[in-house]
């Protein structure tokens, strides 16, 4: 099991939007409400395409609306 | 001040069809393996003894036939009710949860038919028996079938989390 544990302001992305339920994002990104609802409870992290769909969604960036807290290695120098 | 409105539990909104065809699953192996277990029971006991129970003695080669052709019936219908109809989305979370699923019902299988080989040797060998009779090849290939639809159905409700709303 992953132990990284990404973050995410759906919820509040959503409320910013015009009170967007999570049937409407859910149909806006193509996925079943279910899908918005363990994404936003962070039991389930979107592959990259549905990260970046949501972004678009709320017409902001990924980061934004994902954060990784998790233990990143270091990029590797192979100089 | 904010009220929280809970809608009662929707079976159609809630649940995909992935899911319903678990619960099918599981529920009607349960039904046919406690019948199986009655007539077992029935047949060993001194009250109706009778080999010939409603025409369906389990000790009897047909008997087990007809038993494990209910689980093959069983897991063919769960197919067809719960197939996926036009509007039903199966997006990249169910693919997961149904990919991470099918390797656990192939660990199981494995499992299970790594014991019924063992209990095999362990049973003939000591009767000085080299070959198991044909027989045999039906109950372990229905019983590997049941053994991976039903690890399959139990990893599909843990990952779906038994179905709650996670709201």
């Amino acid at each position: 099991m992953n132990k990284d544990h990404i973050a995410n302001t759906i919820r509040r992305f959503r409320f910013d939007h015009g009170e967007m339920t999570q049937q409407q994002l859910a149909e806006i990104v193509g996925v079943r409400r279910q899908t918005i609802i363990a994404i936003e409870a962070g039991k389930y992290s979107p592959s990259l395409p549905l990260a970046f769909r949501i972004a678009r969604a709320f017409n902001t960036t990924v980061e934004e609306v994902f954060q990784y807290n998790g233990n990143a290695a270091p990029p590797r120098k192979d100089s | 001040m904010t009220r929280t409105v809970y809608e009662p539990f929707n079976w159609e909104k809630t649940m995909n069809f992935l899911q319903k065809k678990a619960y099918f699953t599981l529920v009607a192996f349960a039904i046919n393996l406690i019948a199986g277990g009655v007539i077992v029971a029935v047949l060993s006991t001194d009250g109706p003894r009778n080999p010939e129970f409603l025409g369906l003695g389990v000790n009897q080669i047909r008997g087990y036939g007809l038993w494990q052709a209910v689980f093959l019936v069983i897991i063919v219908l769960g197919d067809f009710l719960f197939r996926k109809r036009a509007g039903d989305i199966l997006d990249e979370r169910d693919r997961v949860i149904g990919g991470k699923a099918t390797q656990w019902a192939m660990t199981a299988f494995w499992i299970a038919f790594g014991v019924a080989c063992a209990g095999l040797i362990l049973t003939l060998a000591p009767l000085k028996i080299a070959l198991p009779a044909v027989w045999v090849i039906g109950p372990l290939i229905v019983g590997g079938l049941v053994v991976f639809t039903s690890a399959y159905s139990v990893a599909v409700l843990v990952q779906y989390g038994y179905g709650k709303r996670n709201e």
